[in-house]
């Protein structure tokens, strides 16, 4: 069996490399839930500008992030006005990293 | 727990997305953003259609060349994302778009997040209505040329490698 990295690394590592290929420049904030129990996380992600090429730019970084954590996190996606639209988590078991 | 049987013939995934088409189509005369819902439902049943068609899986070989994760059994995929349980982290339909059809795999990707925010969320938000016909019509399209069949295409484009 798989040793996986537990969710608050786990969170803040995808939330890193995230940050890093999406650019700060375009960014108006990046958050990360991680369920601890199953390892299924949501990148919510804010950018300056949400015309149509910068969304699918954003999504051809994020494919990048769900290829380097293919075996350790089941990632979706979410495009937000700011990360206070982002959806919440209240369950103890979820962990999250936030950029903004 | 229900069960209900999913589509298993190219036929079958063809008239469902149809149908979701036409049901988009009614929404969208009345002005109501549930469009998007049924929109994605009918890239989902076409993408099924492509897989279910694709002649890759008739061969494990190609199938190997293109991605070791990829098995026969992904043809019949019905959830949209993988898995990770004590054997691994099995694939889902998103994973084998990006997988097999890098050239859609955006738009796929946004078609449903879009469809994600119409049912989960309050709304669109920040991706627009256009985006969500503009992604439909790339979906649309590449299955109408005859573009969704990862045995003809090039395994160069594909990051999954």
């Amino acid at each position: 069996m798989n040793v996986r990295p537990e969710s608050a690394d786990l969170a803040a590592s995808i939330g890193t490399l995230s940050v890093d290929l999406v650019g700060r420049d375009n960014l108006r904030g990046l958050q990360v839930f991680i369920d601890n129990l199953n390892h299924v996380g949501t990148i919510s992600v804010a950018l300056y500008d949400n015309t149509d090429s910068a969304q699918k730019n954003a999504l051809v970084e994020l494919a990048d992030v769900e290829r380097a954590f293919f075996d350790d996190a089941i990632l979706s996606f979410s495009f937000v006005r700011d990360i206070d639209h982002a959806p919440q988590s209240l369950e103890p078991s979820v962990r999250h990293f936030s950029y903004a | 727990m229900i069960t209900r049987p999913s589509l298993r013939t190219t036929r079958e995934c063809l008239e469902r997305a149809e149908t979701a088409r036409t049901s988009a189509g009614v929404l969208i005369a009345a002005g109501d953003d549930w469009f998007v819902s049924p929109l994605f439902y009918s890239a989902y049943h076409l993408v099924r259609a492509a897989l279910i068609d694709d002649p890759i899986f008739d061969s494990p070989e190609l199938l190997r060349a293109r991605d070791a994760r990829l098995t026969p059994e992904c043809r019949f995929l019905t959830r949209h994302q993988g898995r990770l349980d004590a054997e691994g982290r099995s694939l889902g339909i998103n994973d084998v778009v990006g997988i097999l059809y890098p050239a859609i795999a955006v738009e796929y990707a946004r078609l449903h997040m879009a469809s994600r925010a119409i049912r989960y969320g309050d709304g669109l938000g920040v991706i627009t209505a256009q985006s969500v016909h503009d992604d439909y019509a790339v979906i649309r399209d590449a299955w109408d040329s005859g573009l969704l069949s990862a045995a003809e295409t090039d395994t160069t484009t594909n990051d999954w490698n």
